[in-house]
């Protein structure tokens, strides 16, 4: 399992959605918010490649250090961000479907408003599962 | 497997939500109605996209965003394609359906109107079945402009029904 | 009283029926409870809409279901709550629900239903406690029954979406007009 992973859910007007730490490694609420600080910044990144490719899974976009930045942009354009130092690819990309499977669920809600905080508790713990399994 | 209801459900659910904002609402605010119905085909269309293309690859232009909307997406809503598919190539598009699903099943009979007949004495009178059709009409512009938004194609949506029961709704993509 | 025509099992008289997909109906009934909670102030106001739209669906879908199902007008109320559980909510939802619960008089019952199309994918939120999201069924209950002359009330005892185990709507008959054409009875 990888030791350092986060993950955004970033909506299409930019705006973070959900966030998790799913990785292994000892939990710092500083390192946390570099993770999210680096995901941000390669949102830029990934609005300029999101175009040029009609595949959802966008593999390693930005890296910082040993850590690596993959994506996942769904036709309505929520991102899925993942900061991580694993290298599988298949993994990853498992991952970044079955939490699209997830994520629907969500928006399928016609009580949730597109685009607001995902604070669904089951939603949250379904997500660290999968992350124990995949990453 | 896909769960289905019968489409009655869905046609009492549409008519009376049609009734409850012309009538019961605002039966004297013609274009608040309006404002509403298509907001809930919005809300709906907007939903639907995301579900109807997780399994294939994200568009890259326009025109295929609206050739998924006459295909994919109105084949699941009313198992049929749209028929005819027009655009000026500057940003309008014109989709025609033959035979629009709505307009031929649902009852527009305005009596079957329920029980609260005293609340609809402000309705206008005249042309009722017209006016419930057109007020009918803003559920699937709705519908459409919420798929494309959702799309990330920003447009509005107005339909045509001088041709009943063939329908056609006008895209127009906002540059 | 027997039937003339031998009624339909659920299952022939739901694939009888033209189906949608389930996705459409459902989110079109959920946008339409949220337009009904931003544009009306209290949740009570929202409920007591989406009952009575369920009255009015009801009233229009009992012709269709006579008219499809062979079943001939049942006479007491305990024969109708087995048809509308076993036949009705199979034609029009797919679903089945279960009659029990019946009180000494015979007068009053629950339909429990464990699957409900209605409620996929909804989660309230805490804002809209006081919903009762799936009025619009006991509405159309209501509306059924009195178009069949047995006027009733309908309250909702169960509801998963808050928190209960499964969905249970109690069901109890104020008055039957003995009629014989029913229909002719509003004026």
């Amino acid at each position: 399992m990888a030791s350092t992973a986060c993950f955004v859910i970033v909506s299409k007007n930019d705006v973070p959605i959900y966030e998790a730490e799913v990785g292994s490694a000892p939990k710092k609420e500083d390192l946390a918010y570099q993770h999210q600080f680096i995901l941000h910044a390669a949102l830029d990144v990934v609005q300029d490649l999101a175009w040029t490719t009609n595949a959802m899974f966008l593999r390693s976009v930005d890296r910082f250090n040993d850590l690596v930045v993959s994506v996942y942009v769904t036709a309505g354009h929520t991102r899925f961000m993942l900061l991580h130092d694993s290298r599988s690819d298949d993994g990853i990309k498992t991952f970044f479907q079955d939490v699209h499977d997830l994520y629907i669920k969500i928006f399928l809600n016609p009580l949730y408003l597109p685009g607001s905080r995902i604070t669904s508790s089951h939603f949250d713990t379904k997500v660290r599962a999968l992350a124990r399994k995949y990453l | 497997m896909v769960r289905e209801v019968a489409e009655s459900c869905v046609d009492g659910v549409v008519m009376e939500m049609v009734a409850v904002y012309c009538g019961r609402f605002y039966a004297a605010k013609p274009e608040l109605a309006a404002r509403r119905i298509e907001a809930i085909g919005f809300q709906v269309g907007h939903q639907l996209s995301e579900r109807y293309t997780m399994e294939r690859p994200r568009f890259s232009d326009h025109l295929e965003a609206i050739k998924f909307i006459c295909k994919d997406f109105w084949s699941e809503l009313f198992k049929k394609q749209i028929d005819n598919l027009k655009t000026n190539h500057r940003g309008t598009f014109v989709l025609q359906d033959n035979r629009f699903r709505w307009l031929t099943r649902v009852s527009l009979d305005p009596s079957a109107e329920s029980t609260d007949a005293t609340d609809n004495d402000s309705a206008p009178l005249g042309d009722t079945a017209a006016q419930t059709t057109s007020m009918l009409l803003y559920f699937p512009c709705g519908l459409i402009r919420g798929a494309l938004t959702n799309l990330g194609i920003p447009c509005s949506v107005s339909a045509d029904m001088s041709n009943l029961p063939a329908c056609s709704f006008v895209v127009r993509i906002k540059t | 009283m027997a039937p003339l025509t031998a009624p339909k099992s659920g299952d022939a008289l739901f694939a009888s029926v033209d189906r949608v997909n389930a996705e459409l109906f459902t989110l079109t009934y959920g946008a339409i409870v949220r337009q009904l909670l931003t544009d009306l102030e209290e949740v009570e106001e929202v409920n007591k809409q989406l009952d009575q739209m369920g009255y009015n669906i009801g009233t229009r879908l009992v012709d269709e279901f006579l008219a499809k199902s062979n079943v001939s007008r049942c006479v007491d109320f305990k024969e109708t709550a087995d048809v509308i559980a076993k036949l009705g909510f199979k034609m029009f939802l797919g679903v089945t629900a279960t009659v029990t619960n019946w009180d000494a008089e015979g007068t009053s019952c629950s339909f429990v239903l464990e699957d409900n199309p209605l409620v996929d994918f909804v989660e309230l939120p805490d804002t809209c406690q006081g919903l009762h999201y799936c009025n619009v069924l006991s509405g159309v209950i209501r509306g059924a029954l009195e178009m069949v002359s047995m006027k009733t009330e309908v309250t909702w005892v169960r509801d998963m979406l808050r928190g209960d185990d499964t969905y249970e709507m109690r069901v109890k008959l104020i008055k039957q007009v003995p009629e014989e054409y029913p229909y002719k009875d509003d004026d």
